[in-house]
């Protein structure tokens, strides 16, 4: 069994993305290498620099590492070390270009399979940057929202959509609550901070924006069309959910329509894992970022086991 | 930390300190990415330390030096993802200024060697010194200034004393007690959605002893370990600093006109003890461990560019001040 690597096996690195150039970490195998690159899209409330939360990336990494994988976390244009600017996150917008940039990277390396992995806004901008990428072994999905919001979907609005206004209410109005609001300005900037959310979604939902049932018309065909390309030249691609995520509700919805017909298509080539207790979305506790780590790195050596090393069993570390 | 990385560190502060030469090119120069400005500055980002402890560093050095250097003193955990575009975005705007500019990653956290559990406030200083010293290796012999933000003041603060040269803060903790008192509350707010009917919500003292009874606690999926909680919490930031003849910047981000009274205090202390002390008001309130706001640039930040422009102005007035 492999140790994790560490900054020993990390080579940093400037790589070019349409006009930009982006900074990234290529983490190499600590022993036996399997010839597979693994391209981590960065997501979520965490996105603004390669090491997602917690340093899961950075973790991620080096135990991938130590199971023969190269990996490259890497900074989108505009965020981190990364040169360029952008103003906003769009779902429908996603940074396709900077996972070519990364892609190609360890093309140059010479890695020709390759495994997309993204969370969120990162998982979308995964799937659609795949049909492009040549060498796409495998896709795999944490919570990607499956609508077309025009933006992406940050803490506060899952909390506000998940939680009703009478829990708030309720939270807010415990004495302990009242108490430490008045005296902590932190405290209260949330609480007003949740409570426009709140509102707000509440307002959308009384003039039809946001339907309670069938979100049909809401699935994005930029989830949907490089989905359904990923499934014809047959790539195993994986969706990842907690029990507790809102997106999975969203998704089982999603797969009543097209999304499912897609699914079906596949003949087992597109799966859901949506076990793991709790959300997952962002990453929110330490347990679900472990049982992420566990569940990609066995989904990962299942699908792309790359050049095995016959001296050992084939069985992931950790 | 052993005797070789011990070595390390006094070498590191010997160079910051201009007692010596600097280290000869190591293997981790050829582990360096290099990124050439359209301004003509240089960024390099690579490793420095110990080769079994290697700290991640990104090294501004710009076009036209100025004979100044900046070493930059993250926050951690959630704070670290929170501020790092705006030091990113301060590291290249004092490069334009002239200033030679070192970021970097304390062991333990970031892109850096170690696991959360080497994380103190004493490691962090430690860091900062290797960080200075690596910067003095790459930019040449420099007059030294420091920037930290929040728990990563302190590290600044203390490791700037060596030097003497000008220190500013982001919304500094004032003490480690402070600081564990928002971590924990941040923690209990997470928890709030999570208590069941009838059943009594935990307290900040209820998660200090379960902190040191297991050893770390998860606060919104950031782990925050007991090392660090047993170091920082006997700490004040106003007895780390040697105020006397010092210029510092301090900044506080608040949606108030009124300097807190826990600043007013480190004001005060310093400026008693001969310290010049500049203080900016900036109308946010950050959610640090918190991202209810949805992702916005920082450059576009009106408080954000204040924050950047006053920096920049406070280690450009500072230079004729700091110790050749």
């Amino acid at each position: 069994m492999n140790a994790s690597a560490s900054t020993l096996n990390e080579q940093p690195v400037f790589f070019p993305a349409n006009k930009d150039t982006l900074f990234g970490i290529h983490t190499r195998p600590t022993g036996h290498d399997r010839g597979v690159g693994i391209v981590l899209v960065q997501g979520g409330d965490t996105v603004n620099v390669s090491l997602h939360r917690n340093r899961l990336a950075v973790r991620l990494a080096r135990e991938l590492a130590a199971d023969g994988y190269h990996t490259i976390r890497f900074d989108y244009h505009g965020l981190g070390e990364s040169t360029g600017q952008i103003k906003r996150l769009h779902l429908h917008h996603p940074f396709t270009d900077d996972v070519d940039g990364a892609a190609a990277y360890l093309h140059g390396q010479g890695l020709s399979d390759l495994v997309l992995v993204g969370a969120c806004f990162g998982s979308r901008t995964a799937l659609s940057a795949a049909p492009g990428i040549e060498g796409v072994r495998a896709v795999l999905l944490a919570t990607p929202p499956s609508a077309g919001y025009d933006r992406t979907e940050a803490q506060g609005e899952r909390m506000a959509r998940s939680r009703s206004f009478g829990d708030y209410a309720r939270s807010a109005l415990k004495p302990e609550t009242l108490k430490n609001m008045m005296s902590d300005r932190v405290l209260r900037a949330h609480y007003t901070k949740l409570g426009r959310k709140k509102l707000s979604h509440l307002a959308k939902k009384l003039v039809g924006r946001i339907r309670k049932s069938d979100g049909l018309e809401w699935v994005s065909p930029k989830l949907l069309d490089p989905l359904a390309a990923m499934v014809d030249a047959k790539v195993p691609v994986l969706f990842v959910y907690g029990t507790d995520d809102p997106l999975l509700g969203e998704f089982e919805r999603a797969s009543q329509g097209r999304l499912g017909r897609i699914i079906e298509r596949s003949n087992g080539g597109v799966t859901l894992h949506d076990s793991t207790p709790g959300v997952m979305h962002g990453f929110p506790s330490v347990p679900v970022q472990e049982a992420f780590v566990t569940l990609m790195k066995a989904w990962i050596l299942d699908k792309v086991p790359g050049h095995r090393d016959e001296t050992l069993s084939d069985q992931a570390t950790g | 930390m052993n005797q070789g990385q011990t070595e390390e560190v006094h070498h590191a502060l010997d160079t910051f300190l201009g007692n010596r030469e600097p280290m000869l090119e190591s293997s981790q120069e050829a582990k360096r990415a290099v990124l050439e400005g359209e301004d003509g500055s240089v960024t390099e980002a690579g490793y420095f330390g110990p080769p079994d402890l290697q700290r991640f560093g990104v090294t501004h050095l710009p076009r036209d030096p100025n004979g100044a250097g900046v070493v930059i003193c993250s926050p951690l955990g959630a704070e670290l993802l929170r501020n790092n575009r705006r030091e990113v975005v301060l590291s290249r705007q004092l490069a334009e200024a002239g200033f030679a500019v070192q970021r970097f990653h304390y062991v333990g956290a970031g892109h850096s060697d170690g696991s959360r559990q080497d994380i103190t406030v004493e490691s962090m200083i430690e860091d900062t010194r290797l960080a200075a010293g690596h910067l003095v290796d790459r930019a040449g012999s420099l007059s030294l200034g420091f920037m930290g933000t929040r728990l990563g003041a302190m590290a600044a603060a203390e490791a700037s004393n060596d030097s003497g040269g000008p220190l500013a803060m982001w919304e500094p903790s004032p003490s480690g007690n402070r600081y564990f008192r928002d971590l924990l509350r941040a923690l209990l707010m997470v928890e709030m959605g999570k208590v069941e009917e009838g059943s009594k919500p935990r307290t900040t003292k209820d998660l200090a002893a379960d902190l040191e009874a297991t050893g770390t606690l998860d606060v919104a999926g950031f782990s925050i370990d007991w090392p660090l909680f047993a170091d920082a919490r006997g700490r004040e930031l106003a007895d780390m600093l040697e105020a006397n003849g010092r210029s510092v910047h301090l900044i506080q981000m608040a949606r108030s006109d009124k300097l807190r009274a826990g600043y007013q205090k480190l004001v005060e202390k310093w400026q008693a003890d001969g310290a010049t002390v500049a203080v900016e008001l900036v109308d946010h309130e950050e959610a640090w461990w918190f991202h209810v706001d949805l992702f916005r640039s920082e450059e576009e930040r009106d408080y954000a560019k204040q924050m950047f422009d006053s920096t920049v102005s406070f280690f450009s007035r500072s230079i004729g001040a700091l110790s050749p």
